[in-house]
């Protein structure tokens, strides 16, 4: 991807993002009741964030360093949360982050494929970074149409799949997120390792 | 979730719980009458065989596998062909050199996980003792570097042959012919024992087999590969799995105990490599799919096979062999690959070997190990019992930590970013020391909470046990991480605390503060009536004409050298002012800062074209050794005056401006020739240079103000001359003075007759300066210059500095001029050496450059 494609989440003020949203907590308390109004205002906010941070931070690494989605959504809690604390809401807060991360990178890779197929012959200078993530790019939607189709099947290992690739979660944050013990997401983990992989190998295949 | 998708993940998860040797039969029992759902279950078990990683990293790293790299892109001076082999370590290329020499090699591209620096310095730091080993059945590791995308990689000698077993397989060898062939590997891996050198690696695929006259030779590549890639904790990649290949590793290696490994961990995998050669099979079942802790277990456990068992015709002396060099203790193992390779010519002659059956003192020694595990074991269950009454406190501290770790969280985020600001912070001038300022009040601020996050240290251990060597075990990774959390903060945190600049950030921007703020003082007010005299005399200067010099703080003025006629200045900011010898030349000391020259406007003609019809030696940029990436020769015009370096910036001023020294060839690391701080740092990144420089208000060159001042007015190739011999006595380059010492290995081509007296480089100042004052430009270590490579055709320059914008003609980066280890003629004036991006090595350095300021 060039840079000229970053250019507009580059520029997204840093200080903004450091005052914390006053609304956060309550918005992620409602959430947590169920309150669709405040989930969706919650995953706007953290989209936002989000598509901001990974922004920034893409233009200033340097190439052949690697961005760690873990790190993103920890820093992008931090500054939506600013300092006090509300564990609880720690859990939603994660659940929201990691769709948004899927999000973000499905869009990219979707319209880094529009800038291939509309002018193949252009020469982009490409960064660092960017060429190490070609071969992930193009697996990427196959991966999200997969996903969406066990989303279907089977929800809550989908969700732990969101929750590990997309979020960088470790098994035992994503137990805590979901609320599940540490043995029931590596079983949920398994079996959404072996689906996906069966499902990308047939549609590979045919 | 519906009833068919609910059924095959049940079969499948319980199938999971099963030795996979079960599974089969558990799938065929259960799903009798259904053969779809059968079905269904064994392609996702054959799915999960096959996910290895997948997934297991987070989406945004980037990807696995072949590092973005295809056949024809170029990686360093290397063109990729086609991939030979791919591997759990990365992927192996076909690549072709194209200069200095045309050659084929294969290129080892790494995958990511590995601190590529980190990875490139091991490697150099190893690189003089694999020089030193010469042998025809080890290939030759040319070069490590990193590609554009950061992924590290090995160019080595190109083998076009087959891993052992499978050569003695296909050919289905007698067991004489095969022990034949393995002798040769010993004597590979005894040279390199002797030279110092393990492998760490040694595996079939890493000994290669191929028809030489028609008779089997064997090459052992990877030597230093495995050094290299090691993380500080020895054997683990960063992402915790066993480096190196479990099949043929030694039970001390796998357990990371690298103070135990020696010679004869190398002797253990030969013995496996033996084995299967023999045999067929491995002594101990173990594979690279099996985690760490099972891998480590069953090496330290699991008796091996018998030899005997498997091939009758093995029994007695080979089996003794065998069994002796499997021994779990180094100690009961051969004392070295000499013993074995001896035991084998014992063996081949019909002469009885001395490997016997095991003696009663291993037996002695195998029941005391047993004991001591039942030892540790009985600790384990006191420990258990004190994490037993922990528990009752975690509850109780569980809502504190959330606390807690957003704190922690929150300050080593604070510290991470004040470590950041200081590293970009430049302290050059009085106008620099506000920032430097309040950096210095943020660090001062997060040490003030040091005790404040030693308690949450403390408070994140409670309900942690402690093993008997000391490691601490928590109930969940959760807790795990919370504890790291907070070591490494308070770690970060007493990093600060101390007066050496050389490990604390915070005695280092006080330092760092004090100079910005004293560099006015020091320089253009306390000798203010030296920069009016210098001001005066270059009014009469025609070469300095139409320049009005205002003084420039941070520099202070020395003397007219006679010579050259021109201004030089002293930089305290990197050390002491020089003294002056019998001769009135400068002395460059340990301690003695940068002394630089201010150069005077001008034109000159860039570049070098090979000669024509026509041409004459000794004509004007013309040079038969001129590549195409040196043209066209092109009109530059400098019209600002600039300082440059009278020497290469010394490894005692690097040392004085960042506290460290990185180069390879210094005092202490080389025993061979003395060295002192006055040789010229090396082993330094064009980016780190860059970096160090600026925040100096320094630079480097530009290419433009390099070539001008390297050939101070020549239009020669060499300066001096047209030819090389002129520079006999100015220049420290690859002479024969290398001959004298045990490195001539490393000499890359033929060197020059002459003897300079230094086979590695000199202190800077030791030969005759250029007609411009300036010493060791085309020689002693190369020098990076501002840009990339571009190529001269359809480039611009910016008139005052002759910065070049324009397309790049490769990747990587320039050093310019020769070095006291580099062919010829890369020490001609126009000689554009490029380097893969971001390597480094110890014949490069850097001449720093300053912009005169208004």
């Amino acid at each position: 991807m060039s840079e000229a494609l970053f250019r507009d989440k580059v520029e997204v003020p840093l200080d903004r993002m450091t005052d914390a949203d006053p609304d956060l907590d309550r918005l992620l308390a409602e959430m947590g009741r169920g309150d669709a109004d405040a989930a969706a205002r919650v995953w706007e906010l953290v989209y936002e964030e989000l598509r901001g941070l990974a922004g920034a931070r893409l233009a200033a690494l340097p190439p052949g360093q690697t961005l760690q989605s873990t790190a993103l959504v920890n820093e992008a809690w931090l500054k939506l949360r600013g300092g006090a604390a509300s564990w609880e809401g720690r859990a939603h807060f994660f659940g929201a982050a990691a769709r948004a991360m899927r999000n973000i990178l499905v869009d990219r890779a979707r319209s880094r494929q529009r800038e291939l197929r509309g002018d193949a012959r252009r020469r982009v200078p490409l960064t660092g970074l960017d060429v190490a993530e070609l071969g992930a790019e193009d697996g990427l939607l196959e991966l999200d149409r997969a996903l969406a189709q066990l989303e279907q099947l089977d929800a809550r290992s989908a969700k732990v799949v969101q929750l590990r690739y997309f979020a960088g979660l470790t098994i035992a944050e994503a137990a805590e997120v979901l609320g599940l013990s540490h043995a029931t997401v590596e079983r949920e983990w398994s079996f959404a390792k072996a689906w996906l992989r069966k499902a990308l190998d047939e549609g590979a295949a045919s | 979730m519906n009833e068919r998708t609910a059924a095959t993940k049940g079969l499948f998860l319980e199938a999971l719980d099963l030795p996979a040797a079960e599974r089969e039969a558990f799938v065929r029992a259960r799903c009798a009458d259904d053969a779809a759902l059968a079905e269904e279950v064994r392609g996702l078990l054959a799915a999960h065989a096959d996910s290895g990683e997948f997934l297991e990293a987070p989406a945004y790293a980037p990807a696995r596998g072949r590092a973005g790299l295809a056949a024809d892109d170029e990686v360093g001076p290397y063109r990729l062909q086609r991939v030979l082999g791919e591997g759990g370590m990365g992927v192996v290329w076909l690549a072709r050199q194209g200069a200095p020499l045309v050659r084929e090699v294969a290129l080892k591209v790494i995958k990511p996980g590995m601190d590529t620096a980190r990875v490139v310095a091991r490697f150099e730091a190893e690189r003089q003792t694999l020089a030193l080993m010469s042998h025809d059945a080890i290939a030759r590791v040319y070069d490590a570097g990193s590609t554009a995308d950061g992924y590290p990689y090995f160019a080595m000698e190109f083998v076009d042959g087959e891993a052992i077993t499978e050569y003695a397989a296909k050919r289905e060898l007698p067991l004489a012919a095969r022990v034949a062939l393995f002798r040769e590997v010993c004597a590979a891996v005894r040279h390199a024992h002797q030279k110092g050198v393990l492998h760490r690696d040694l595996k079939p695929s890493n000994l290669l087999v191929r028809e030489v006259d028609g008779a089997p030779r064997v090459k052992v590549i990877d030597f230093g590969v495995a050094k290299a890639l090691a993380s500080d904790e020895v054997g683990l990649t960063q992402s915790g799995t066993l480096l190196g290949t479990p099949e043929y590793m030694s039970p001390e290696q796998a357990d990371q105990a690298e103070a135990a490994v020696d010679t004869r961990s190398d002797l253990y995998s030969l013995g496996v490599v033996l084995f299967e050669l023999l045999t067929g099979a491995l002594p101990i079942d173990v594979s690279s799919r099996e985690g760490v802790g099972e891998v480590r277990r069953k090496l330290f456990e699991q008796r091996p096979r018998r030899a005997s068992d498997l091939r009758a015709s093995l029994r007695g002396d080979l089996e003794h062999v065998l069994a002796r060099c499997l021994e779990k203790e180094p100690d009961e193992r051969y004392a070295s690959v000499a013993e074995l390779d001896a035991d084998l010519a014992r063996f081949l002659a019909g002469e009885p070997v001395l490997a016997g059956p095991r003696s009663r003192r291993a037996e002695l020694a195998r029941f005391l190990r047993r004991h001591r595990v039942a030892v540790v074991l009985t600790l384990l269950v006191v420990a258990a019992l004190g994490a037993a009454l922990a528990v009752s406190l975690r509850q109780t501290g569980r809502a504190l930590r959330a606390e807690t770790d957003l704190l922690s969280l929150s300050d080593q985020l604070s510290l991470e970013r004040a470590l950041e600001r200081l590293a970009a912070a430049p302290w050059a001038t009085p106008a620099d020391e506000p920032e430097l300022a309040a950096v210095e009040a943020e660090l001062t601020t997060l040490l003030g909470r040091l005790d404040a996050h030693r308690a949450r240290l403390d408070a994140a251990r409670v309900g942690a046990t402690t093993d008997a060597d000391g490691g601490l075990h928590f109930a969940s990774d959760a807790q795990a991480w919370q504890h790291r959390l907070a070591a490494r903060l308070v770690r970060g945190l007493e990093a600060l605390a101390g007066d050496d600049p050389a490990h604390s950030a915070l005695a280092l921007v006080r330092e760092r503060r004090h100079a910005a703020a004293q560099s006015a003082a020091l320089t253009t007010e306390a000798h203010a009536a030296a920069w009016a005299e210098v001001r005066r005399s270059l009014a009469r200067d025609q070469r300095f004409d139409g320049v009005d010099l205002a003084p420039q703080v941070g520099l202070v003025p020395l003397d007219l050298d006679a010579e050259s006629g021109l201004w030089e200045f002293w930089h305290p900011q990197s050390g002491a002012a020089p003294d002056r010898d019998d001769d009135e030349r400068w002395i460059v000391d340990e301690d003695t800062g940068l002394v630089f020259v201010l150069l005077p406007p001008g034109a000159f003609d860039m570049g070098a074209r090979r000669p024509v019809q026509g041409d004459a030696p000794g004509d004007a940029n013309v040079d038969p050794d001129a590549e195409d990436f040196e043209g066209p020769v092109h009109r530059v015009e400098l019209t600002a005056p600039f300082f440059l370096s009278k020497y290469e910036l010394t490894q005692g001023q690097w040392l004085r401006l960042e506290h460290a020294n990185p180069s390879q060839y210094q005092y202490g690391v080389d025993a061979r020739i003395p060295h002192d701080l006055r040789h010229p740092v090396e082993n330094v990144t064009k980016a780190a240079c860059a970096a160090a420089l600026t925040r100096l208000g320094l630079s480097l060159p530009t290419e433009a103000q390099w070539e001008y001042a390297a050939r101070a007015g020549s239009g020669l190739a060499y300066g001096c001359d047209w030819q090389p011999l002129c520079l006999e006595g100015r220049e420290n380059l690859m002479d024969a003075s290398i001959l004298r010492t045990n490195l001539r290995a490393m000499v890359p081509g033929l060197p020059l007759r002459w003897d300079d007296g230094y086979p590695m480089h000199a202190p800077v100042g030791r030969f005759a300066p250029n007609p411009f004052g300036l010493h060791d430009v085309l020689g002693n270590v190369a020098e990076w210059v501002l840009e990339a490579p571009i190529t001269y055709a359809g480039s611009t320059l910016e008139p005052a500095t002759g910065l070049r914008t324009g397309e790049l003609g490769t990747s990587g980066e320039i050093a310019r001029g020769g070095a006291f280890l580099s062919p010829l003629i890369t020490a001609r004036v126009t000689s554009r050496n490029t380097t893969p991006a971001g390597s480094f090595a110890g014949i490069t350095g850097v001449r720093p450059a300053r912009a005169v300021r208004e």
